[in-house]
């Protein structure tokens, strides 16, 4: 038999195909400027993150007070001012940005993996399982997600991984709706039907051959998710149930300015400009993705 | 007709005793016992399992769940501890003003959006669309705690023009339906403007064009009126959103609501309130979103023709 000399491996082909996806959404997506506005935000924010860890001591520079220097106004020294208890505001702002980055990064983790995975199960199996799984996800769409998210901090108690955990949960059904709802057009395609002839098992289906291919609504769902969860927790944490303090996230931050916002308003527009720039990054992400990896919908 | 408000009701029961479960058990695990913050010191061990008794706060989780649902059909959810008053009664006492804020904040979110969407729309890629956007966007992306604190800093506290919280006439609601309803309105201006463009492009308003209509009466008479359905397509959506959202930021104003009656009685670790209002809010929550959606297939020819043999 001759041998084919163009075949190429099928572990090169993998590398080829995902790279060219990348590629092509890469290639849209850096076309649009506000797109790019907020991934250079994002790296940004990630980045004075980083550094924030590697310079400053959490009990030094974070929490230990200095009554002498209370509520100095944004200057030269102080960019952002001091708060009640003679701390920068600024080095504050800067170290908290790793709490709302770490709860809306990982609980999107979380909710996508939980999510996204019945979503995929229901719309691909359909009939009783998806309505099982479906209906298991109104429960969690039928209470108010601010007071869901009341209810499990109460549950487990205030803390860092509880709060990751309860927004997951909070945003896992939306989750499952997109990934159903992206499956559903992907179920009844040849390609599926020719696998399920083939013998491929029912998992490496979904997560080989359905899931690539309904995956574009998922990550747009993952960037605007983030933002979300970055926005519910850190007002969990402006309730005083998200983050204990003195930690300065951003959310709680800006609960423990609000009684001298008549004169220092400055310590609560600090924090929320932080929240509103890291939700707004990661919002044009999101928009930018859906164009990208869409083109048709871009209007 | 009746086969689908029926179809509705059906679907929604076990939705919602699934939800009061979950909520039951949630609080259930939180920590802090009742009864030994109640208890005398010197209480026996046999006067403690009297007390629970009373409570009714004896038996397994499932025992007291069914416990609790039986009381909530007859209206009984127990006593609240930090207010001394059966926990029904504080709910209903609070529930008006939540509802009246969620209303509130639905006129603020619609006067904003629908005209804004409308104009970038029309104007599509010009300035108005861009600002309009760009607005909608950081509407979107702003905590509508913070923006409540800003409204509270500029228009009461430097302004003097309203009051920063509380309720009494209507200049107390002002403030936190605009907070609100500005929230929601960057979502809805978006969904207003990609409907709209949606419209625009088809070919009946090309035919209307065509056959002589001014601009005005296209945009008036055949865009705007296909372009509102996906909008009050999603109205029991918002209302509930609405709510919820009227939950949250209660707490910024003072609103004397079901939100801030919750998270009170969860600072005060009063979990036989939290657990009522949660559960009360949710039910009534859903019960109003379905009653849109009800009267929305009642509007709508093409529901109704689905239903009707």
């Amino acid at each position: 038999m001759e041998e084919n000399t163009n075949r190429i491996s099928l572990d090169e082909y993998k590398k080829y195909k995902k790279r060219s996806l990348a590629a092509d959404v890469w290639h849209n997506y850096k076309k649009s400027p506000s797109a790019m506005v907020g991934l250079i935000l994002i790296v940004i924010i990630i980045v004075l993150a980083i550094a924030a860890q590697l310079i400053y001591d959490y009990e030094v520079d974070i929490v230990q007070q200095d009554l002498s220097q209370r509520f100095i106004a944004p200057n030269t020294e102080h960019l952002f001012g001091t708060d009640q208890y003679g701390r920068d505001v600024l080095t504050r702002v800067l170290y908290g940005a790793k709490y709302s980055l770490a709860v809306g990064i990982v609980s999107v983790a979380i909710s996508c993996a939980i999510g996204a995975t019945l979503g995929l199960i229901a719309g691909y199996y359909g009939g009783v399982i998806e309505n099982v799984i479906m209906r298991f996800c109104d429960i969690f769409m039928g209470i108010p997600s601010v007071l869901l998210g009341i209810a499990i901090m109460s549950a487990f108690g205030q803390s860092l991984i509880v709060l990751m955990l309860a927004v997951g949960l909070v945003y896992m059904s939306a989750f499952a709706r997109t990934a159903r709802s992206a499956v559903l057009p992907v179920r009844d395609q040849e390609y599926i039907e020719a696998a399920k002839v083939a013998g491929v098992s029912d998992l490496k289906i979904i997560f080989s051959h359905v899931l690539p291919n309904s995956l574009s609504p998922i990550i747009v769902q993952v960037t605007m998710g983030v933002a979300n969860g970055i926005l519910t927790a850190s007002f969990l944490s402006f309730l005083g149930l998200g983050v204990p303090v003195p930690a300065p996230e951003w959310g709680a931050m800006l609960s423990s300015g609000r009684q001298y916002i008549r004169d220092y308003s400055y310590l609560t527009n600090f924090p929320g400009l932080a929240i509103m720039i890291t939700v707004l990054a990661f919002n044009l992400m999101g928009d930018g993705l859906r164009d990208a990896l869409d083109p048709k919908l871009k209007q | 007709m009746y086969r689908y408000v029926l179809k509705r009701i059906l679907m929604m029961i076990p939705v919602l005793l699934a939800v009061s479960f979950v909520v039951y058990f949630l609080m259930d695990l939180a920590p802090g016992d009742i009864i030994s913050s109640m208890a005398p010191q010197d209480a026996t061990e046999a006067e403690i399992e009297m007390m629970r008794e009373e409570l009714g706060l004896n038996g397994t989780l499932m025992e007291r769940y069914f416990r609790y649902m039986k009381g909530l059909i007859k209206g009984d959810l127990g006593m609240s501890l930090s207010l001394k008053r059966p926990v029904a009664e504080c709910f209903f006492q609070r529930f008006p003003a939540t509802l009246k804020l969620a209303f509130a904040s639905i006129i603020v979110t619609l006067l904003i959006s629908i005209p804004l969407g409308i104009a970038a729309a029309t104007h599509h890629r010009s300035v108005l669309d861009g600002v309009s956007m760009v607005t909608a966007l950081l509407g979107v992306s702003m905590p509508a705690f913070w923006l409540g604190l800003l409204l509270i800093l500029a228009l009461s506290l430097k302004l003097k023009l309203l009051p920063s919280g509380g309720s009494g006439g209507i200049q107390y609601i002002i403030l936190p339906a605009l907070t609100l309803g500005a929230g929601n309105a960057g979502h809805m201006t978006r969904i207003t403007r990609s409907s709209m463009l949606d419209v625009i492009r088809q070919d009946y308003l090309r035919t209307a064009r065509a056959k002589g209509v001014s601009e005005k009466q296209v945009i008036r008479k055949h865009a705007l009126k296909n372009a509102l359905i996906p909008i009050i397509n999603v109205f029991g959506t918002t209302f509930g959103n609405s709510l919820g959202g009227a939950v949250a930021i209660e707490t910024v104003f003072a609103w004397p609501g079901v939100g801030r009656l919750t998270v009170s009685a969860i600072n005060n670790r009063d979990m036989t309130l939290a657990t009522g209002c949660i559960i009360m809010f949710t039910i009534f929550m859903n019960i109003t979103m379905l009653l849109v959606d009800i009267a929305y297939a009642y509007a709508d020819p093409r529901i109704k023709a689905q239903y009707s043999n």
